[in-house]
């Protein structure tokens, strides 16, 4: 008769003890587009601009992937794992082959260093404390890489975290970017971050602060070329303001040489090579100058039926002309997203943007294909969404988007188009 | 991260003591009557200003009235939270209208939004047709339209799901409404088990899977029948109550946590019985602070064992 419940007990233990669950996490779009004038579905996008009005304006699939797990949890003290394998197909056929990058492959350790309760250490490639407006898919402060480092020391007052981040850029086959004449195909980079966060204002809202420093890191077999730049920095500050249930930021960044090509977001970006050569080769950019960007962007709540995203953007970059050219440039951009929702899960949105681009001289003499700009770009689309939040996921989209460039071809000789489509997002 | 303020509810406690209304014995036997019957174990339930209402012990509310099948079931009530939420408080009464337990905010649960649900409460407790439970009345209390329920913000939700920066901004506080919708669910508890059916001692798959059919948990259940008393609901009023004859599940609610000393206490009795040989003992010792609401009896029991 012992047998009995003994076992019966065991077995039960053994099967609260057994509970494996991988959390699943990840991020999903995809659908189908037509042109008016015939045609697969063509983006709208200013020339020069770092990003467009997203919302019936995606002509790909996206995908991410998450999957994770806690693999110890006692006392407080706790490990995870994630990983994150991306995709992105044209959304073209049925088949479509692709090579998934993987983007993340981490393990983060919270509360394990006694002396300094809730700090975690972390160390792998990750997604690391990305900033972004989302209704035009930038991202600002971006410096996600391979890495390491702790995060969320609590000051009192502020946390800080500090990560050294892996930056290789590719040199595009440029010999000239290399000493030399030699043969240097990438140039390893260290990206060093430190960040202060959670500085609470009482009414104020809260402020973020940041400084990426970054620099190459050549051999005497591969040196970078004395014309170039060989290191940057990039300052952030970050303010949030909570906002009729929503949220208002301002963001200040100012990049430095190394860190300051058009699109700066925290990582080595300081040489490229472009096409625009009259005889066909490729130039290499200069590196050495500035560049820094004003933004404004949130979501906000207008009343129990309308909510509403908005950015207004400005950035300049002031690179120096070494006599190779520059991406310099103004670009700035203004968009609204309203909102209203006719039930938890049906609503209307329109979206209204704005952008306009101004080359340098010394950028058009790079490039001489680049012309002063600006996109102005509306969709209307009905949606379904899991819930009555503009954030709610997953949502089923019909859009109709019309886009007209002040000076671009957009699609078959026309320098307007209207597209129209289908489309699924999801995040989990 | 998901919280009920606890300030909001002792308000509402305070504002319960004023608005309670005691039951008659006429009102339930006329909910009763008007229960309707299940085709399927499913049903939405639909609160809304053409719903019908009563005063009811935890306050007036819209209701639904539903009976219970013949067996033992499991009651699974969900209500997803939108721009406001529907918390359900649930009524278990007998033939004749009597109450024979209540399950209220306090049983209440958040569910965290998944890959396919959003945010949502929960409410689940056991119904048993053999202890004379007739009809579950589905409403919401006057100590709940007090409360708000705390979710996180979903512009955090996505930047986490997209490994993005959180914005630093707070949660959301729902309200609770006399409206909404109540996701009903009932699932047939499995009790047809031949307690004398040999079980092996293994972590082999066959050991999970007995102990995942209910075999382990009924098998307990019979070694402390009595225990399952103090796990049976809060019957407000008179008449036959579950624990006439006590029948414990696996879906059992847990009502009481225990005191952090007694939880040790039970832990280092348990090892010692275990150290002891005295099995006998150390599974009886498990079992009872299991269902006293001990989190960590069992693992400790099994660790003990695994170090023998």
């Amino acid at each position: 008769m012992k047998i009995l419940p003994l076992a019966a007990a065991v077995s039960a233990a053994l099967m609260a003890g057994q509970a494996v669950a991988v959390d699943f996490h990840g991020y999903l779009r995809s659908g189908i587009g037509s042109s008016g004038s015939g045609g697969d579905q063509v983006p709208m996008q200013a020339q020069g601009a770092a990003s467009k009005y997203r919302l019936g304006n995606e002509t790909e699939t996206y995908g991410e992937l998450k999957f994770g797990q806690e693999l110890y949890n006692e006392d407080g003290k706790r490990f995870y794992l994630d990983t994150n394998m991306a995709f992105s197909i044209d959304q073209a056929n049925d088949w479509e082959a692709t090579d998934p990058a993987f983007r993340e492959a981490f393990v983060i350790g919270d509360n394990l260093i006694e002396s300094l309760p809730g700090a975690s250490i972390w160390a792998g490639k990750r997604f690391y404390r990305r900033h972004d407006v989302h209704m035009i898919d930038f991202y600002y402060w971006n410096t996600s890489a391979p890495g390491g480092g702790i995060e969320n020391i609590n000051l009192g007052g502020a946390k800080m975290s500090f990560a050294w981040l892996r930056n290789t850029q590719d040199t595009g086959g440029n010999s000239e970017i290399g000493n030399e004449w030699s043969e240097a195909s990438s140039f390893t980079g260290n990206n060093l971050d430190l960040r202060f966060s959670d500085i609470q204002l009482g009414n104020f809202g809260a402020l973020e602060l940041g400084i990426n420093y970054a620099k190459y890191s050549d051999t005497d077999d591969n040196k970078l070329h004395g014309d170039f730049a060989k290191d940057g920095f990039l300052l952030t500050a970050e303010h949030t303001l909570p906002v009729m249930n929503g949220f208002n930021k301002l963001v200040l960044q100012y990049a430095s040489d190394a860190m300051a090509g058009n699109g700066f977001s925290g990582s080595l970006m300081g040489f490229g090579n472009q096409e625009g050569m009259t005889d066909g080769s490729t130039i290499s950019k200069t590196n050495s100058g500035n560049a820094w960007r004003i933004i404004d962007h949130g979501a906000i709540e207008l009343s129990s039926n309308w909510e509403m995203m908005y950015v207004m953007l400005y950035e300049k970059t002031d690179l120096d002309d070494k006599g190779y050219g520059t991406d310099n440039r103004d670009w700035w951009s203004i968009g609204i997203r309203p909102m209203y929702k006719w039930s938890n899960t049906m609503s209307t949105l329109l979206e209204l943007g704005y952008d306009d681009v101004s080359w340098k001289k010394s950028a058009i003499s790079a490039d001489p294909t680049r012309e002063d700009n600006s996109l102005t770009k509306v969709t209307l689309a009905q949606q379904w969404q899991a819930g009555p939040s503009i954030w709610a996921r997953p949502a089923l989209r019909a859009f109709a988007t019309y886009g007209k460039n002040s000076d671009i071809e957009i699609n078959d000789g026309n320098k307007d188009e209207v597209t129209f489509g289908l489309q699924m997002e999801a995040w989990w | 991260m998901r919280k009920t303020i606890q300030g909001l509810a002792l308000l509402g406690v305070l504002s319960f003591t004023t608005v309670f209304v005691p039951a008659q014995a006429a009102n339930f036997s006329q909910l009763n009557a008007q229960a309707i019957t299940l085709e399927d174990n499913k049903r939405t339930l639909t609160f809304d200003v053409n719903t019908t209402s009563a005063n009811l012990p935890l306050g007036s509310s819209h209701y639904h009235a539903f009976n219970i099948p013949s067996g033992q079931y499991q009651v699974r009530l969900r209500s997803n939270i939108y721009k406001s939420v529907f918390a359900p408080t649930a009524y278990v009464l007998d033939a004749s209208g009597n109450i024979l337990a209540t399950y209220g905010q306090d049983k209440v649960t958040h569910q965290p939004s998944g890959v396919i649900s959003p945010d949502r409460l929960q409410l689940k407790f056991d119904v048993d047709s053999t202890t004379g439970a007739a009809v579950v009345v589905v409403a919401t209390s006057q100590n709940q339209l007090n409360q708000t329920t705390e979710i996180e913000h979903p512009a955090r939700q996505l930047a986490k799901a997209r490994g993005n920066q959180p914005p630093d901004i707070p949660n959301l506080f729902i309200p609770h409404s006399q409206s909404g919708e109540v996701q009903l669910k009932l699932s047939k508890i499995e009790t047809e088990v031949d307690n004398s059916a040999p079980v092996l001692v293994t972590s082999t798959t066959a050991a999970r899977e007995a102990s995942e059919n209910k075999q382990a948990i009924v098998g307990a259940s019979s070694v402390q029948p009595s225990a399952a008393d103090a796990t049976t609901s809060s019957a407000t009023t008179v008449a036959a109550t579950a624990s006439a004859s006590a029948v414990s599940t696996s879906a059992q609610v847990k009502q009481t946590a225990l005191l952090p000393a007694s939880e040790a206490m039970y832990n280092q009795a348990i090892k010692d019985a275990v150290n002891q040989q005295d099995h006998e003992l150390a599974l009886q010792l498990m079992l009872e602070a299991s269902e006293h609401g001990s989190k960590t009896a069992r693992a400790t029991y099994l660790e003990a064992l695994e170090q023998r």
